[in-house]
């Protein structure tokens, strides 16, 4: 009868950690060879086994082809999205597009969906608990970097389906870290989390007080980390190497894993010391009997040098962050470095003159993510009745809305919305006896609906012949505290609904976008702001007449104090924009109106009724 | 292990225990599907024979332990904590007892939230006030999250409470970010009515207090005003006496009303020695007794003037009684009482008497022959002729048959 087991997961582009907590502290659960960290890399060996971590990483060199990193740079996206194309240059293995225009990945001829890789890596996480407890564990909470889209959430959550794992919640990589940093240590304060990992940058404010774990605002780039300055470093030693031996080394597959480890190494080393040497014996042979050998050195100076602008765009994203979010940086009361490339002296330095502080050095940047998703896990199972002594209000990163006539994009719900959050708005026909509406779901910044990132689209038919503008659709849009959306529409008249809850599997191509875009005017809808104007009226008619009938009694009484001069004076306010929007017949002036109106009946009634004059 | 538990202990069935996976006993059984849905104390229980009373301590610690009862203090319980936070509201029994796993106060909170959310400003909405601070509302907006999250009730069965805790949520959030922001803060401010904070409304309570002070002594000075004037009247002689008065003239009516005539005209004569103005009415109440009287005596005099002998020797008393009634009659106005008091009088040889009382019956009936009559009798006697020929004149006219009259004519004519 001992408590259920769950557990939190980090799942990194280059590492992934497990923890659970115990005895009220949370704790990471090390592998079977004592390492705290997995490596997130699955290969298929020849033999068709597969294998995950750290013997994956050991055969990569032999194997690159059929070896698998930094999957999670691809994970919910389009195969046609540039960040897929870049990688395609990249990454040893092969990508190709799936059959919804999806990016996959072909391994020994046979094609895999990028959630059923990283499947195997929640699986050997997965695995690596349960051989700790001794029991099989279920329940995870998996974290994701806080800038994912719907599409690249959803997708992980599909992962953990196939790993077997009941994803309780995904939380984003911050907020995890901010979880751990402040579970049950009484902290009241306003922190910045700058997660900077292996495929990933994000930034978020949160205040932490109570249990409690706001979200103020995030921020990221899900295409920048770890990997982009292992990038540089071999772009460097490939240059370096083709202009002494004129060979280039990208063409050699295994050549460019060995290149891709040393220069990780590499970038390690020169954390601690100030300069590194780089040597690969017999990094390609020429065809005649000698081989060439790669050996550099590989300063700190020079790393900076190159990567300079990889950590300027981090500081850059966390100034546009605060500015949008109204947040000063003498506000913060503390600062989080997580991600193992926040050990790089360079991003502490930049991280130290951008916020003005000494950035905290309480939490493990390589462990403290899967802590934090432990303690969430520990939080969301707990069981009683009783208020939950941690709580986490976390917010959308990105504004969601559905394309609107003239190809535009109408937000629905802005960023930085705290979830669970929904929105509901009515739109109409743009054409006479349009019977169709092609309702096209969005996440994004832009004005400009293709310039966003397409969740999907369904289709409501069946609508009733009738002149433009008569038809009423509600849309209804709903996202989860994991962030993920569904969507529902509804024709006001026949009650016919529709919900799509966003897949990735719904995936398009850019160019079949620019086509439903294209197609879609003759679908489009717009904005409806006619209302029924009439109940409306009846209602504010009435809270005005009772009002002015209990004006007097309550000027009797309150008349005469600070306060009750101003809620007179509002109350009459309250009463002249009533009537001047009853006058006006604005429908949206009335509906604003009316909560006002409502609340000062309410008060009025509360005055009278302590003189006896209800 | 006989002893009752102390009395401030209560029971209730915890939400989500399924009473049916418990290894009870059968009277435990018995005990427990006696407290399903409500919160029970031993007393209760002891009362209600669910329990004997020497077992009540040791089966409720059973099922305690057994985790098929809570043991609630009945002091952590609304009713003794202060006022009952939802008095004068029916919750419905439908949302009440729908399977969910709450407990019986989570619904309640959650229903009077509900129903509170147009009404209540966000001030109000997330337990804070009108002039908090901003990290005051953000306090009040965490300890309402604690509450009100769906997280704080992950995977729970919540029936038609998730949908309301889905509002309620969803308005704290437009609570807290309006007035979380400066300018919208201040934008809702100047346009919406806010409840008072604590220190208005007791301000407000005190403002109350005064109009309420102020309405009763409006009120108090008024009945006092009513008072005062009841007592100055009482105070003052002429009051008083017109009281009397006024009192008398009631026991005179009613006495009246008895058929003691003459007890009427005492008392009414009393009041009239008391108020002047009651004159009128008490002379009506007077002669009505003296005619009553005036009647009797009539009666009696006629007795005696039916005997000559009699008449002789009560003379005096005879002319005494006369004078009487025809006072009487004379103030009455009585036609036949005068009349006949003229005729006694003409008996008794006072012809000047007898004529001016049948000049008054005349004047008061010209009609009656019978007055003439007497008139012209009294004239005769008296030896007026002048009145005797024209009383005769008219007595003939009523009666031109009358022989007595065609004589005092005829006399009468000669004389003049």
């Amino acid at each position: 009868m001992s408590e259920e087991r769950v557990i939190g997961i980090d799942l990194g582009t280059t590492n992934s950690c497990v923890a659970t907590v115990e005895g009220g502290m949370p704790k990471v659960i090390a592998n079977r060879g004592s390492y705290k960290t997995t490596p997130s890399i699955v290969a298929i060996a020849e033999s068709g086994r597969r294998l995950v971590g750290h013997i994956a990483k050991r055969q990569a060199i032999t194997n690159a082809q059929n070896t698998v990193y930094a999957a999670k740079r691809l994970i919910g996206r389009k195969y046609a999205h540039p960040v897929v194309q870049q990688a395609r240059q990249v990454y040893p293995y092969k990508i190709v597009e799936g059959p919804t225009g999806d990016a996959r990945i072909e391994l020994r001829d046979k094609v895999y969906s990028v959630p059923e890789l990283s499947a195997m890596v929640l699986g050997e996480m997965k695995k690596v608990a349960e051989e700790y407890f001794g029991t099989p564990v279920e329940k995870a909470v998996v974290t994701i970097p806080a800038y994912f889209n719907d599409g690249q959430r959803q997708a992980t959550k599909d992962a953990g389906k196939i790993a077997g794992l009941d994803v309780i919640r995904i939380i984003n990589e911050p907020t995890a870290a901010a979880l751990a940093y402040g579970y049950k240590k009484n902290v009241k304060k306003r922190v910045a989390v700058f997660d900077l990992g292996g495929g990933t940058f994000d930034i978020s404010v949160l205040d932490i007080q109570d249990g409690v774990f706001e979200v103020l605002a995030t921020a990221g780039d899900t295409y920048l980390g770890g990997e982009d300055f292992d990038q540089r470093i071999v772009e460097w030693l490939v240059f370096g190497f083709a202009k002494e031996h004129k060979v280039d080394l990208r063409q050699d597959v295994m050549a460019l894993q060995r290149l891709r480890d040393a220069a990780e190494k590499a970038k390690m080393e020169l954390s601690v010391t100030a300069s590194t040497e780089i040597n690969l014996p017999f990094i390609m042979s020429t065809g005649k009997s000698d081989a060439l050998h790669l050996q550099r050195t590989l300063t700190r100076e020079k790393l900076e040098e190159m990567c300079g602008d990889l950590v300027e765009r981090c500081v850059e994203i966390c100034d546009r962050m605060l500015k949008e979010a109204k947040i000063r940086k003498d506000e913060l009361q503390d600062v989080i470095l997580v991600g193992g490339m926040t050990r790089m002296p360079k991003v502490q330095e930049s991280v130290r003159s951008y916020f003005g502080m000494e950035p905290s050095k309480n939490v493990h940047p390589d462990e403290v993510v899967a802590l934090g998703a432990a303690v969430q896990a520990s939080a969301l199972t707990k069981t009683g009745t009783g208020q939950p002594d941690l709580l986490l209000l976390d917010v959308t990163p990105h504004n969601l809305g559905i394309m609107i006539a003239g190809g535009y994009f109408n937000t629905l719900i802005p960023a930085n919305s705290t979830v669970p959050t929904s929105a509901s708005h009515v739109f109409t026909t743009t054409r006479d006896d349009q019977i169709a509406v092609k309702i096209v779901v969005l996440q994004g910044d832009s004005e400009i609906a293709s310039a966003n990132e397409l969740l999907g689209e369904f289709l409501l038919t069946g609508l009733p012949r009738a002149p433009r503008g008569s038809v009423e659709i509600d849309v209804n849009f709903d996202i989860s505290p994991d962030g993920i959306v569904a969507v529902s529409a509804r024709d006001r008249a026949t009650g016919a609904e529709q919900s799509i809850q966003v897949t990735a599997t719904n995936k398009l191509t850019e160019e079949e976008m620019q086509n439903i875009i294209k197609d879609n005017e003759a679908f489009a809808v717009a904005e409806k702001t006619q209302e029924a104007f009439a109940e409306q009226r009846t209602n504010a008619e009435r809270a005005v007449r009772e009002i002015e009938r209990l004006m007097p009694v309550v000027r009797d009484v309150i008349g005469s104090s600070d306060f009750g001069d101003d809620a007179l004076k509002k109350a009459h306010q309250v009463v002249e924009r009533a009537k001047r929007a009853i006058a006006m017949q604005d429908a949206d002036a009335l509906k604003s109106g009316r909560e006002q109106l409502e609340r000062t009946v309410v008060m009025f009634k509360g005055v009278a009724s302590k003189v006896g004059k209800s | 292990m006989s002893t009752t538990p102390e009395p401030e202990s209560a029971y209730e069935v915890g939400a989500g225990v399924d009473i049916t996976k418990l290894p009870l006993t059968p009277e435990e059984g018995f005990v427990v599907s006696r407290i399903l849905g409500r919160r029970v104390t031993a007393a209760d229980l002891i009362k209600e024979a669910v329990v004997e009373p020497q077992r009540a301590a040791s089966v409720l610690e059973s099922l305690a332990r057994k985790g098929a009862v809570l043991r609630v203090s009945t002091g952590r319980a609304g009713a003794a904590s202060g006022p009952d936070p939802y008095r004068g509201i029916v919750f419905s029994m439908v949302d009440l007892s729908e399977p969910a796993d709450l407990s019986e106060e989570q619904r309640k909170r959650i229903l009077f939230v509900e129903m509170n959310l147009e009404s209540w400003s966000y001030y109000k909405l997330l337990g804070s006030k009108r002039t908090a601070t901003p990290a005051e509302i953000k306090n009040a907006y965490f300890k309402s999250s604690k509450e009100f999250h769906p997280d704080a009730f992950f995977r729970k069965n919540l029936g038609s409470y998730r949908e309301r805790l889905d509002r309620i949520f969803r308005a704290m959030k437009l609570a807290y970010d309006t007035l979380q922001d400066p300018q919208r803060r201040a934008t809702y401010d100047d346009t919406a009515s806010i409840e008072l904070t604590p220190e208005e409304e007791a301000e407000l309570e005190l403002l109350a207090q005064e109009k309420r002070k102020v309405d009763e002594a409006k009120r108090r000075d008024e009945r006092n005003a009513e008072r005062m004037k009841e007592q100055r009247l009482k105070r003052n002689p002429m009051a008083e006496r017109m009281r009397k008065a006024r009192e008398y003239l009631e026991l005179a009516d009613e006495a009246k009303r008895a058929g003691k005539l003459d007890e009427a005209a005492n008392h009414a004569r009393l009041a009239a020695g008391y108020d002047e103005g009651l004159k009128a009415k008490v002379d009506v109440i007077v002669l009505q007794a003296e005619r009553a009287r005036a009647g009797t005596m009539m009666k009696r005099i006629n007795q005696i003037v039916a005997s000559p002998s009699d008449m002789r020797d009560m003379a005096d008393e005879l002319n005494r009684v006369a004078d009487e009634v025809a006072e009487v009659a004379a103030r009455a106005n009585d036609a036949p009482l005068l009349v006949e008091v003229s005729t006694v009088l003409m008996k008794l040889k006072r012809p000047v008497r007898a004529a001016k009382l049948a000049q008054q019956a005349a004047e008061a009936e010209p009609k009656n022959p019978r007055a003439w009559e007497a008139l012209a009798e009294a004239a005769h006697a008296d030896s007026k002729w002048a009145i005797l020929l024209r009383a005769a004149d008219r007595w003939l006219h009523l009666e031109p048959a009358n022989a007595r009259a065609k004589e005092l004519h005829k006399v009468g004519k000669r004389q003049s």
